[in-house]
């Protein structure tokens, strides 16, 4: 897996690219966790690049939905395909995202 | 009813009766941006061989399981062919009637909404021809602003962006078109051609004839989907019956191998039916067995493939899954059909009785096993079960260990059980 970590204006936004590993998760999580803190939680994260969603990102999907939760914000997900979309919806998981098409109306709804 | 080659708007070709036919002068075609080099004599054996072509794609076709990806190339070719029209992309609305979706994936499988000419089109029936001034000038706003959502491949195997749409046309189902407004049925799917050479080979109306051809091949498509559909369904829960669903899984668990996903299979067993058989209820357990079919195809997701596998047994093989989310959507799958056939046992026995007797005795548990890639030595890549024990294992193997892991469900008094068990608890636990 590949993580990209770009900058829109204030917002931070962060793209994996392919799979996740449990050797990987833990890198994943904290290069969410950095830019979360970096761009004071203005975070995109662009999941259209991941194949599938198994537990593992899952697991840090929820944790990042917590912890913007916790700072009065929601966890953006850009580029939602719809594999990702569905597990989303089959495990009643949905209402916890806010799911935008595409990164640039993610980011612009911090505008 | 429209008959397959009478034009969708009938009045403003009905003055292109081909000459022979109507013994008149040949009129001035109503669309005149769209002269046609060919008399209508000479196109009309064109579609004669396109209803062959398609009589014969069918043919060919009938076994396949990628028919409409198939049936979006034929009817792309066959434009090319007979008009010459090139950047086309043929979409079909989705279930939710929102969006469109096209019908060669290779283009993408994400739904793009209905708005501006293509909903006037899909809304309307009627058909979009660059230059037609009967159109007026909201509909020509409305596709100054269309696009052709490019790059596509086209014929000579090249890719086009995306630019004007010359033509496109909507498809719509014939079943409720409306008596009273004589609007069309419920919409299926888009035509939308980007380039017409200036000088077709067919008129308006030549163009109207292909366009409901096409229209009846993809109502004939649809039909014939179902009716493969039903005889591959069991009748009493609407999913597939065992011999299809062990083929189609086989396929599935063989590309999810070739793909490195991960997979999961999952059999779902209903306790307690035989008591109903044994006290004559058959009409409640058969209406228990059909709202379970219909509780799994709804819960589950769109590629996962559903069965069933023995009388009170259901079987599924989820795609992308490992076994901690596959575990987490047992559960909620259990949940959903407890609940659901609850509400028919206490319709049928009152809440009292079901509450002390029946409710007692039927029981929905679930057993699921996982099945992963991993490097596998010489012999390359292959499935084996979790924990990781050596043995390689088939679909056989992996529903073998999900109808024991619900066996063992039932043992343990358990509502689901992962054979064996490697679901961590913090996705579960978040619930």
């Amino acid at each position: 897996m590949k993580i990209n970590r770009t900058r829109v204006g204030s917002v931070g936004v962060v793209t994996p690219h392919g799979t996740v590993t449990a050797a990987e998760a833990d890198e994943f999580v904290a290069a969410l966790e950095m830019t979360r803190q970096s761009s004071n939680g203005r975070v995109v994260l662009d999941v259209g690049h991941v194949p599938y969603v198994d537990s593992r990102i899952l697991e840090a999907l929820l944790d990042f939905a917590e912890r913007q939760r916790a700072a009065g914000l929601t966890a953006k997900l850009a580029g939602v395909t719809d594999t990702c979309r569905e597990i989303l919806d089959v495990t009643d998981l949905l209402g916890e995202f806010e799911l935008f098409d595409s990164v640039d109306s993610a980011v612009r709804s911090y505008l | 009813m429209m008959g397959p080659l009478e034009s969708h708007e009938g009045q403003k070709t009905s003055t292109h009766v081909p000459e022979r036919m109507s013994g008149k002068a040949r009129p001035v075609p109503v669309c005149a941006e769209v002269p046609a080099l060919l008399a209508a004599s000479e196109w009309m054996p064109a579609l004669g061989d396109l209803i062959r072509a398609f009589s014969g794609w069918l043919d060919a076709h009938e076994e396949s399981d990628g028919l409409w990806p198939a049936f979006g190339v034929f009817v792309r070719e066959r434009l090319l062919d007979i008009v010459g029209a090139r950047r086309t992309q043929i979409f079909r609305v989705d279930e939710t009637g929102r969006g469109l979706r096209p019908l060669v994936e290779s283009l993408g499988t994400a739904a793009r909404p209905i708005t501006g000419l293509a909903e006037h089109v899909l809304a309307t029936g009627r058909r979009y021809i660059r230059g037609d001034w009967t159109h007026g000038p909201l509909v020509d706003a409305l596709a100054a602003e269309c696009k052709t959502p490019g790059p596509e491949p086209v014929g000579d195997g090249s890719a086009v962006g995306g630019g004007a749409v010359a033509w496109m046309f909507a498809i719509h189902g014939r079943e409720a078109a409306s008596p009273t407004t004589g609007g069309p049925g419920p919409a299926l799917g888009l035509v939308v051609v980007g380039d017409l050479p200036e000088t077709g080979p067919v008129d308006r109306a030549g163009l109207d004839v292909l366009a409901n051809l096409i229209g009846e091949f993809w109502r004939h498509v649809r039909d014939f989907e179902r009716l493969r559909l039903a005889q591959r369904t069991d009748r009493g829960s609407s999913v597939l019956n065992r011999e299809d669903f062990l083929a189609a899984a086989e396929i599935v668990t063989a590309e999810a191998m070739r793909d490195g996903e991960p997979v999961v299979a999952m059999a779902v067993a209903m306790e307690g039916l035989r008591r109903l058989d044994d006290n004559g209820q058959w009409a409640v357990r058969d209406r228990l067995v059909r709202e379970a079919g219909r509780v799994l195809r709804r819960k589950l997701r769109s590629d996962d493939l559903v069965g069933r596998f023995s009388d009170d047994r259901f079987v599924a093989v989820l795609r992308r899954l490992d076994a901690a989310l596959g575990r987490l959507i047992a559960t909620k799958v259990v949940e959903s059909i407890r609940d659901a056939t609850s509400g028919i046992l206490t319709e049928a026995y009152g809440e009292a009785e079901t509450a002390a007797v029946m409710g007692a005795h039927l029981k929905v548990r679930c057993g699921l096993a996982a099945g992963r890639r991993v490097d596998g030595g010489a012999a390359g890549r292959r499935f084996r079960s979790e924990p990781t024990d050596g043995n390689t294992v088939s679909l056989n193997d992996l529903l073998a260990g999900a109808l024991s892991a619900s066996a063992a469900a039932r043992r343990a008094g358990r509502e689901v059980c992962v054979a064996p068990e490697t679901a961590p608890a913090s996705v579960e636990a978040r619930e």
